[in-house]
């Protein structure tokens, strides 16, 4: 077949396009990467996490402290403060996102030999007071304090000793891929060493937007002695509070199993987690000074992780979420610990990439394999139905299996998929359009043809018997289509006899027409040899068209030879009308009916025919079903009964030619263009 | 063309509905197919009950003789019933009653097949 042939070459250009969509989008490049992760970002912001507990409270040291206080930094001092205010809250534990790398310039002890006038002894006196820096390291001794250590990209220019990390627990075959911080800014020693823990902060944001937060990273230098595992600050927060350690599990594909104390969670085998972000939420922080002044009641802090950040506007560190939301970076921290603690996880797992790839086959494949078979309506509804389906199943994943699925690239690969093939579909119709128009119009040319053989077939009597005076003859005929299964024929069987016949083949179309000359020459030849006899001709023009009709076509005839001389008529009807007659001043009537069925209907059937005597003037009007099938656009039939009319209010115009273009005329008013329902055939005889 | 069949002594009486023409003859054709396998397994003849039967074209008939001739290669019978006017003229004039028996209406036609034995052939006029 031509059109699957051409559509299975099309089907075969459209799987090579889908391979190659799916090879360029496993090698991952960053035009993939970005839309990906707008993918991710609709998720989160269709669905963004709502808060269900408050683990933890933001210390903020906002535009309220800093008026009561006085610019930033602000004295260890009232660091040490802060801390012993916070302590009183009984939290589990303090964690600053705030670096307190070099010592306190505001000691009386660093700034009191730059008084001018002052007396040594003084000076002395002051320098052996406490200095801020020792009393802020008091204050972090007294509870349990995480400080902050910052990653840096180089070697850290201060030098200084590898920071004390916590014991991690790693349950792992390979080394797992955390990235390695060249090195680590640290608080001063002094405050260092009166913390309960040190965590890492770092920037992980993509294209300027945090979608995952640091858990773990790796130090020092690797395989040297102080190669170890850090952990973020809000991991390094719960680790305090839980008091216990850390243990990783690597899960294999990608991802790790991550356990402190009761809290388990997935995490990228990279060292990082994918954050469900939550709105920014102003109930989350307290204000330092109110927690300095005492405002807060005790169970705001009570037990909580107390985060203390920046969150004055001049000192803001701002951070966008997946949310597209701008928040105080101390609140990313936050979010993690609340995340992690209410137990809802979103990870990408190692079968991700796999699953986008399947769904892309699938939904290009199915595109594939039926839009070749479906109209193009279907074909489109068909691709709605991928598309919605796919949005469903990246939704779902995220919102009950916390997957990142994303499901953009799988809907991309199906709608060039979709535009090839219905590209291609459209190419192959309009080739078959122009082929069958070919087509059509060879057919029409070889119609053409079949209809002049067709009508060369039949006689013309007024040329015939253009001289006759004894009788005149007139027919027509007028095929449905191009071809048709009527014929009439007439001739002089000897110098006295007219022979004439009328006759229609069942069906219409070309079918019918080859049966049509093969039956008009068989009952020509039955009739030459049976001269006398038109009823013998007939069983004998039956018994030979049996022998050679595979299509099982009968035809309905009447026929008759008619003596010129005396007028006598002998006529045989085989399952055709009988014909009208009408002696002059006479109405019309009808001749005997048929007396036996149309040829090739019952094997073997002998017919026999009737006499009918002519009187001088008398005429005689045979036809086809086309004059009473005909119909009209109302959907009636021309009708016996309107024939008949017709014939009687034809008394002067008693010429067989002038007949014939009556019916024929008044056929064609009545039918006003309607389609013709068969072939329309028209026989006049009149005598004398 | 859907065949409402059911099953009277040794008649099988199919009845059709609206016109049969050129567009639906094959689609009587296939529906008739069966009903002439199981009446010539169990030796019914067959009554088409044309009471619904509106309208028939020349190839219509050819229809009602295509499965005349099929059923005579088993020696089945088939015979026509309560024809409309129409339909009453058009086997009339094409003599097409001399193919197939009419009967005025199902019951005498069910009556004139039960009378004679199952397996007496028969032939039409």
């Amino acid at each position: 077949m031509e059109r699957s042939g051409t559509l299975n070459r099309f089907r075969i250009g459209a799987a090579i396009l889908l391979a190659a969509f799916v090879v360029l989008f496993a090698s991952e490049p960053p035009v993939i990467t970005s839309l990906r992760h707008a993918v991710f970002d609709a998720y989160q912001r269709m669905f963004p996490l709502a808060r269900v507990n408050e683990p933890v409270v933001i210390v903020a040291i906002d535009e309220k402290s800093l008026a009561a206080f006085g610019q930033w930094p602000w004295p260890r001092t009232r660091m040490a403060d802060l801390v012993k205010k916070i302590n009183a809250y009984d939290p589990a534990v303090i964690g600053f996102d705030i670096m307190f790398s070099e010592p306190d310039q505001y000691s009386v002890s660093a700034f009191a030999s730059h008084i001018p006038g002052i007396s040594p002894e003084l000076v002395e006196k002051l320098k052996s007071q406490p200095s801020g820096d020792r009393q802020f390291a008091q204050a972090l001794r007294e509870g349990k304090a995480v400080l902050a250590m910052t990653a840096l990209e180089d070697p850290n220019p201060r030098g200084g000793p590898p920071p004390r990390v916590a014991p991690v627990r790693v349950l792992a075959e390979t080394p797992l891929p955390f990235k390695r911080l060249k090195s680590v800014l640290l608080s001063l020693p002094e405050l260092d060493q009166a913390a309960a823990g040190r965590g890492f902060i770092s920037e992980d944001a993509e294209d300027g937007i945090v979608r995952r937060a640091p858990l773990f990273a790796r130090i020092g230098k690797a395989g040297a002695v102080d190669d170890a595992i850090a952990l973020s600050l809000g991991m390094e927060m719960l680790r305090v509070a839980s008091g216990s350690g850390v243990s990783i599990r690597d899960l294999n594909g990608g991802a790790l199993e991550v356990k402190i104390e009761e809290i388990t969670f997935p995490a990228q085998d990279n060292g990082s987690i994918w954050l469900r972000h939550s709105k920014h939420d102003n109930d989350r922080f307290v204000s330092a000074v109110d927690v300095v002044m005492g405002k807060l009641p005790h169970e705001k802090l009570a037990g909580k992780l107390v985060l203390v950040g920046m969150a004055g506007s001049g000192l803001l560190d701002l951070k966008t979420t997946a949310l597209h939301e701008s928040v105080p970076g101390v609140e990313i921290h936050a979010q993690l610990i609340e995340q992690l603690m209410a137990g809802v996880h979103l990870q990408r797992p190692g079968a991700a990439t796999m699953i986008e790839l399947l769904l892309m086959l699938s939904s290009g494949g199915l595109l594939i394999w039926l839009v070749p078979k479906m109209r193009v309506q279907r074909a489109l509804l068909m691709f709605v139905a991928i598309s919605v389906t796919l949005v469903a199943i990246g939704i779902s994943a995220f919102l009950w299996q916390g997957m990142l699925i994303d499901v953009a690239w799988p809907a991309i690969g199906a709608t060039w998929i979709l535009v090839g093939m219905l590209a291609a579909s459209l190419a192959v119709s309009d080739q078959q359009r122009r082929i069958m128009s070919e087509q059509a119009a060879r057919i029409g040319g070889e119609l053409m043809a079949a209809q002049r053989i067709q009508m060369g077939l039949l006689p013309n009597p007024a040329i015939l018997f253009g001289s006759e005076t004894r009788f005149a003859v007139a027919a027509t005929l007028e095929p449905a289509r191009r071809v048709g299964g009527d014929f009439y024929d007439c001739f002089m069987v000897d110098d006295n006899r007219l022979f004439f016949v009328i006759a229609d083949v069942s069906g219409k179309g070309l079918a019918a027409a080859l049966f049509m000359a093969s039956a008009k020459s068989h009952i020509k030849s039955a009739l030459l040899m049976n001269a006398h006899d038109v009823s013998a001709a007939l069983t004998e023009a039956q018994a030979e068209l049996g022998r050679e009709n595979p299509e099982q076509m009968f035809v309905t005839v009447f026929a008759a030879i008619l003596d010129v001389g005396s007028g006598r008529l002998d006529y045989v009807s085989a399952g055709h009308d009988t014909p009208f007659v009408r002696k002059p001043g006479h109405p019309v009537s009808r001749l005997q009916p048929a007396a036996g069925p149309p040829l090739c209907v019952i094997d073997g059937f002998v017919y026999r025919g009737d006499t009918h005597q002519m009187v001088a003037g008398e005429w005689l009007f045979i036809m086809t079903d086309g004059v009473v099938d005909a119909t009209n656009k109302r959907g009636e039939f021309f009708g016996a009964k309107r024939l008949e009319k017709l014939l009687n209010n034809t008394q002067a115009a008693s010429k067989p030619a002038d007949i014939v273009n009556i019916v024929k005329a008044q056929v064609h008013t009545f039918a006003d263009g309607a389609e013709p329902a068969d072939d329309l055939t028209l026989l006049s005889v009149r005598w004398a | 063309m859907s065949l409402a069949a059911t099953k009277n002594g040794n008649a099988l009486i199919l009845g059709l509905k609206g016109r049969l023409d050129q567009d639906n003859c094959d689609e009587f054709r296939d529906a008739l197919a069966p009903h002439l396998d199981s009446a010539g397994r169990d030796r019914l003849a067959i009554v088409l009950d044309l009471s619904q039967l509106e309208y028939v074209s020349s190839a219509g008939l050819r229809c009602f003789m295509l499965a005349v001739k099929q059923a005579k290669t088993y020696d089945g019978r088939i015979v026509v019933a309560a024809l409309q006017p129409m339909v009453a003229e058009i086997f009339q004039i094409s003599r097409f009653d001399l193919l197939l028996e009419v009967f005025a209406s199902v019951s005498a036609a069910v009556n004139a097949v039960s009378s004679l034995p199952p397996d007496t052939p028969t032939s039409p006029a």
